[in-house]
């Protein structure tokens, strides 16, 4: 199967930068954006399949970010990281497109589980049946 | 001068006046015809008769006046005795009836007004607590979250360095990097408790409002704790009232609290026990939960700090010391109130009061509506 494609969306460098080569050492294809402005090209030019994005980016709201990635046309799951784990949250970012919220600091075998998740469902939804394989087998 | 004397003086003269037209009308009398001579004795004694009228109401009015007079000197000195001794029903009886009237409702506005003032009195220290319990909440927040950044590097850090020796060939030492990398993530855990419920302490400030049912939120909560009671076996006993009217307040705060009181009282019965949960109505007011486990009990010295922060019981590296206390702060801030009772080798109670409505003490521009 081809590796997912993930992009981090975080302006913790340190932290971004670290989940990118745990993400890497698990056969994720993984980058990072540390801002926002470049978040937005990235998507356009990568075409990740599951987006990591930080609600706590400076100067941008981060729900706002997710409804521009969503309003972008590209067909990504967005998970979303936050470091409050609020009920109102949870909702708001779920009603702005978000797939998954995750509260940090993140158990990484959670995470792993999640972006599986979030990539099947998106393809579920894309009429793409996950479990079928290149060579016909089920 | 007293008003009999005043009177009497007034009589006096009335008197003196009287009998001295009568004796010069006497001297007259021989000059008089028989009819005129009548109509003179005719009017000596309806003066006579009028005098004794005015005798009987001029001592009655300076009677009740002296009544009047000893009833406000009580009222002045604070007897609240008051006596009935009016005869006629007059203006004066009605006067006495009124002043008597005044008294008591005199006495009733002092009791009104003392009240009023501890009422305000208690609302003001309510006030200046909850201004500085939401400057602590601020403060709390702000550590919280800029903790949780660095905490998450770490823990990001340590993971990485884990994941290095797991797929490291042989390599020495590798057992004790291992655990000590283990370490390091438990106790990034360990912060990240602490965080999160600073940061819900900090978030309680915020109310919002919904109309819910208690026992169904009661349901709901030990169906969260299901792991943990199926795990010891605990058997949950309820007395949930049925047909009680629904509640107004923030449903995930208290959420929040009986979360954290049902699980205390789980993690404190030994395998196989006991935990009861009752809900009943408070006189019209609200409702009220009880909690009660079949632990070993809690010390009075223990339950005197109990709703402090930061204070617990538990092992370090269990517990952060903080649950009762922003339960405590939650219930408070909805108009409630939590106690606990507890008996050393038959258990602990918490009683927790939730009014139907939120009586919100007031914060500027924090406020949801009711």
């Amino acid at each position: 199967m081809p590796k997912l494609k993930v992009l981090i969306i975080d302006d913790e460098q340190e932290f971004a930068s670290t989940l990118k080569e745990r993400l890497i050492f698990r056969d994720y294809d993984t980058r990072a954006a540390f801002r926002a402005e470049h978040a937005l090209s990235s998507i356009n030019e990568e075409h990740p399949d599951v987006v990591l994005l930080d609600l706590s980016l400076e100067g941008v709201c981060g729900t706002d970010m997710l409804r521009a990635i969503r309003a972008s046309g590209t067909d990504c799951a967005v998970i979303v990281l936050t470091g409050v784990a609020d009920d109102h949250v949870f909702r708001e970012a779920g009603e702005a497109g978000a797939a998954d919220v995750l509260v940090k600091p993140i158990d990484i075998d959670i995470l792993v589980e999640r972006i599986d998740r979030a990539h099947s469902e998106n393809d579920r939804k894309r009429g793409h049946f996950p479990n079928r394989r290149t060579d016909g087998s089920q | 001068m007293k008003i009999r004397t005043k009177l009497l003086f007034a009589f006096g003269l009335y008197l003196l006046v009287s009998l001295s037209f009568g004796f010069i009308a006497y001297q007259e009398l021989d000059t008089l015809t028989n009819t005129q001579r009548l109509l003179f004795y005719v009017l000596i004694a309806v003066a006579l008769f009028g005098a004794v009228l005015t005798i009987r109401l001029a001592a009655r009015i300076a009677n009740s006046i002296r009544n009047l007079e000893r009833a406000m000197r009580k009222i002045a000195t604070g007897d609240s005795e008051t006596s009935d001794d009016s005869t006629q029903r007059d203006e004066i009886a009605s006067l006495e009836t009124s002043f008597r009237e005044m008294q008591t409702r005199l006495a009733n506005t002092v009791s009104s007004l003392e009240l009023a003032v501890r009422n305000l009195h208690e609302k003001q220290e309510q006030l200046v607590a909850s201004e500085k319990l939401a400057s602590l909440g601020r403060i709390a927040a702000g550590v919280a979250h800029e903790i949780n950044n660095p905490l998450s590097i770490i823990n990001e850090k340590a993971g990485l360095i884990r994941d290095i020796i797991r797929s490291a060939g042989d390599i020495p030492h590798r057992d004790n990097i291992e655990a000590t990398t283990k370490s390091i993530i438990d106790n990034v855990k360990r912060c990240r408790a602490i965080t999160h419920q600073l940061l819900g302490f900090a978030r309680h400030m915020i109310v919002t409002l919904e109309e819910f049912d208690l026992n169904s939120l009661l349901e709901e909560v030990i169906g969260f704790l299901d792991r943990e009671i199926t795990e010891k076996r605990v058997r949950i006993e309820r007395s949930l009232k049925a047909g009680l009217p629904p509640v107004t307040s923030d449903k995930s705060q208290l959420q929040q609290v009986f979360l954290n009181i049902i699980k205390n009282a789980v993690d404190a019965v030994p395998e196989e026990g006991v935990v009861r949960i009752s809900t009943e109505g408070r006189n019209n007011t609200g409702l009220a939960v009880s909690i009660q486990d079949s632990g070993y009990g809690i010390h009075q010295k223990v339950l005197d700090h109990i709703f402090e922060p930061f204070f617990t019981t538990k092992t370090k590296g269990r517990g952060t010391g903080l649950g009762l206390f922003i339960s405590h702060g939650i219930v408070k801030q909805l108009g409630g109130n939590i106690a606990v009772e507890s008996k050393i080798s038959h258990g602990t109670t918490f009683r927790i009061e939730v009014p139907f409505r939120v009586r919100l003490v007031g914060r500027k521009g924090e406020d949801a509506e009711a």
